[in-house]
């Protein structure tokens, strides 16, 4: 919630004909930390960023930097799709199914054709799965847990059907080149996700669509009053999450060398992770890909540290767990003790 | 005497600082059945939330039986004797009739605390006291809207209630329905409950109760017998020495701008029947500068006429036309595209999406003109944005700062602005200014003045029947979904809008009097 009061003496003060001004800068302070919580998580992987510098001398070397980079990768896309999902409203549980189902896609016509085009047809096949999703929901009006939850389990089941010997390798030596190159000091893994983030955040930011997508999130009914159609605009954010989806597990695919129906479940919890960190509510139309891909960050190198510190690997879901307890209690705290509300 | 069944003193109530209940007194002696009417937003509802206990008053005692209670929840409430019944009421679908009238204090075997089997005998007697025995084991949400408003009677009976208190029970209700329950309500008083009965039709008070409460602007304003002519409730409930006094305050009348009577309508529906059975073979007819207002009662049809032009209800019969041309408007989405702007009442709920800045609401039905390519041109949202939120006055330090963070009245006219942001033929708006303080009221009238002036077609639902008085051409009267008179011009006040709102019903008694006094 916003803070009625503050804004209540500007606008007693002020004449009738607003000045445009562009944002104001922002100052940095404990409410502004309230009401950007890009700028939360972003102090918070600031500091994680230092301290583990400090810790771990091998924490800033390339080698290191690249391999955090290969390995959020996939989390930065899969949960940027997620993004779209949860700014309509609703959710998607069958991301998990989709990252499984697309890489066995893959690896299958990789050998066939070349894994240019089986990486196309993989994202071709995933983005029409979250078309399906989207009709379901958007049109029959079905519940989304329910729909996508069921997808979810269709999909992995397909996977697992097709890798019946075994996950699926590949012979073209080609398959792991996006996985492994470099674009100078940079992988091409972590330039594919960067320009998936990018056209994310130019569709939420600079196009109709996205404006229509905040709409639908904030709400719903409102947004449909004020002619937004809403339905396609739902369609639109599952279709979108589907693309994304697709794109994380081609991804993931061609970082394991391989199409894996076990994909899936461990990647989709981290990436719902990931977008609660980075401030997106649930149901409430307010998040932006800059915080998504700083909060799928945080986990990336909280998860690396855990590694170079040779703690044990269980910690990472204890810590990111609270978390996103502590960010939320920042976003939500400050409005209800002002308002002194108790309960 | 006894001591009075409840009496309520210096009840006082704000909220957000607005006073909706001034040191209200009311004392209801035992088996007295009293009316309670006023206009919307007079008190009524905050009295009668405060006496059943859903809310806490500000100020004042609240006594039942001479025994002073402080009530937490319309469950200590029931407890203490107060049951209310509301024209919906909160049942558990899912359980059965006698589950529901035992909710709460179901028998329990000892020690375990496990249900018991079977039933009280006191529920039983009060299914039977309502006539609804034979349903006591069927489920809720198989039983008809009257029917789950007598289980809530026999819920608060089998608690041996000595007051109970009615909200509009009838406005859902069918003539058959009306009468049935009116039977039980004479069985509650033979049985020496105390009623107190909230209506908006008049005509029902003299089948129900003995005297009548009128409450005007959170006071008590009079006490008349139940007999009292109608039009006299009706003055009480207006002041009419007062109307006339803020009709002067407010402003100018606005100046009629239809210019051709004879001409193509802009809008015209004929045989107008929606899905859900709101309203049923109207016609109607707004022409190019006229402002035409749909009056009535909540559940009258107007509101449902009003959303369907709009876009937002299913037409099943009848044929919509704008500038003679046949007009199919199945979403909102739709009618803005073909030149209809609406501005929904219920600001909260259907009007301001919370997540938005005041330049991105205002832009946000303009969008597929004002980006025709789907990429946003921020440039052109600013100008526009800048614009339309200077000629409805909207108050903000700057457009890009939350629409949440603006005073109601100024998130209002920002929705008005997004409005008039699609230029639209036909305007529809529901309770147009509900917040917005009197200078900025007279900016937006002067806005819709200079639509019409334009040529654009007004259509106007407005629980406000001062606004109604002042800026319409003519207003349409709705009485259960049919359109039951017109007042021209000259023939609009609040009084004789107020009087033609509640003075309809066919077949009630009162309406066969003559109205001269």
């Amino acid at each position: 919630m916003t803070d009625l009061t503050h804004h209540a003496e500007l606008e007693a003060s002020v004449p009738a004909t607003p000045p445009d001004a562009p944002d104001e800068p922002r100052r940095l302070s404990i409410r502004s930390l309230t009401q950007a919580p890009e700028l939360l998580v972003f102090v918070f992987l600031a500091a994680l960023c230092i301290a583990l510098a400090l810790a771990e001398s091998r924490f800033v070397t390339e080698i290191n930097l690249q391999n955090i980079g290969r390995q959020t990768s996939v989390l930065l896309v899969l949960s940027a799709g997620v993004l779209f999902v949860l700014l309509v409203g609703g959710i998607d549980l069958s991301i998990g199914g989709m990252l499984a189902f697309t890489s066995v896609i893959a690896a299958h016509f990789a050998d066939s054709t070349s894994p240019g085009i089986a990486f196309a047809i993989a994202i071709a096949a995933t983005t029409g799965v979250g078309l399906l999703n989207g009709l379901l929901i958007g049109i029959a009006g079905f519940s989304p847990i329910v729909v996508t939850l069921a997808v979810g389990q269709v999909l992995t089941g397909v996977a697992l059907l097709i890798t019946s010997n075994g996950p699926i390798q590949p012979l073209n030596p080609h398959y792991t080149d996006l996985a492994t190159s470099l674009v100078g000091p940079i992988p091409t893994i972590v330039i594919a996700a960067l320009v998936c983030l990018v056209a994310a955040h130019l569709l939420l930011s600079r196009t109709r669509l996205g404006r229509y997508v905040y709409a639908v999130g904030g709400n719903e009914m409102a947004a449909w009053l004020a002619g937004v159609p809403t339905a396609k605009t739902k369609i639109a954010g599952y279709t979108i999450c589907g693309a994304f989806a697709g794109a994380a597990g081609v991804l993931a695919s061609s970082r394991i060398g391989s199409g894996d129906a076990s994909l899936g479940p461990t990647e989709m919890l981290t990436a719902f992770a990931a977008v609660f960190l980075g401030g997106v509510g649930f149901g409430t139309g307010r998040g932006t890909v800059l915080g998504v891909a700083l909060g799928a960050l945080t986990l990336g190198v909280m998860s690396d540290g855990i590694d170079l510190l040779q703690l044990d690997s269980d910690w990472q879901s204890i810590v990111s767990g609270v978390l996103i307890v502590v960010a939320i209690a920042f976003q939500v705290l400050p409005g209800k003790l002002r308002r002194g509300v108790a309960t | 005497m006894s001591s009075a069944a409840v009496e309520a003193r210096g009840i006082a109530k704000a909220f957000s600082g607005v006073a909706a209940l001034r040191g209200v007194d009311l004392v209801l002696a035992e088996g007295e059945a009293r009316g309670l009417i006023g206009e919307n937003g007079a008190g009524k509802s905050t009295l009668i939330n405060v006496i059943s206990g859903a809310l806490r008053p500000d100020a004042g005692t609240l006594r039942i039986g001479g025994e002073a209670v402080t009530l937490r929840s319309p469950q200590a409430a029931l407890e203490e004797g107060i049951g209310t019944v509301h024209q919906q009421n909160w049942l558990v679908p899912t359980l059965t009739a006698i589950q529901n009238v035992e909710l709460g204090r179901e028998p329990v075997t000892r020690g375990l605390h496990l249900l018991a089997r079977g039933s009280m005998p006191q529920s039983r007697a009060a299914l039977e006291f309502v006539g609804l025995l034979q349903a006591a084991h069927r489920e809720v949400a198989s039983l008809s809207l009257a029917e789950r408003q007598l289980i809530a009677i026999a819920r608060a009976y089998a608690r041996g209630s000595r007051v109970m208190i009615f909200d509009e029970p009838t406005a859902a209700l069918s003539p058959v329905e009306t009468h049935y329950l009116f039977e039980v309500i004479e069985r509650l008083r033979a049985a020496g409950t105390a009623l107190l009965y909230v209506t908006h039709r008049l005509d029902e008070l003299a089948h129900v109760v003995d005297r009548v409460t009128v409450m005007r602007a959170g006071e008590v304003v009079g006490e008349l017998p139940s007999s009292a002519h109608e039009r006299e409730l009706v003055e009480r409930m207006a002041g009419s020495e007062r109307v006339e006094h803020e009709i002067e305050v407010v402003g100018e009348r606005r100046r009629s701008t239809v210019r051709d009577r004879a001409a193509e309508p802009v809008l015209r529906g004929s045989r107008l029947s929606d899905a859900d059975g709101a309203f049923h073979d109207v016609d109607l007819e707004v022409h190019a500068g006229e402002v035409v207002a749909l009056v009535g009662l909540p559940d009258s049809g107007a509101v449902a006429l009003a959303r369907t032009l709009a876009g937002a209800g299913r037409l099943r019969d009848g044929e919509l036309r704008l500038n003679g041309a046949a007009l199919s408007a199945r979403t909102p989405a739709r009618a803005v595209r073909a030149g209809i702007g609406y501005l929904a009442g219920d600001r909260k709920l259907r009007g301001v999406l919370p997540n938005f800045s005041v330049r991105d609401t205002v832009t946000l039905s303009a969008l597929p003109t004002l980006s025709p390519t789907g990429f946003l041109r921020r440039r052109g949202e600013r100008r526009m944005a800048r614009e339309l939120s200077g000629r409805c006055e909207v108050r903000a330090a700057s457009l890009s700062m939350p629409i949440t963070a603006l005073s109601g009245g100024n998130q209002q006219k920002a929705l008005f602005a997004r409005t008039l942001a699609t230029s639209p033929r036909v305007i529809i708006c529901e309770d147009p200014t509900a917040g917005v303080d009197p200078g900025g009221r007279e900016a937006l009238y002067g806005l819709l003045a200079g639509a019409c002036e334009h040529g654009a077609a007004v259509v106007l639902c407005s629980s406000d029947l001062r606004e109604v008085s002042l800026i319409s051409d003519r207003a349409v009267v709705f009485w259960r979904g049919r359109i039951v008179s017109e007042l021209g011009r000259d023939q609009l006040s609040v009084s004789a809008l107020m009087e033609a709102q509640f003075n309809q019903g066919p077949g009630s008694a009162r309406t066969a009097m003559p109205t001269a006094s």
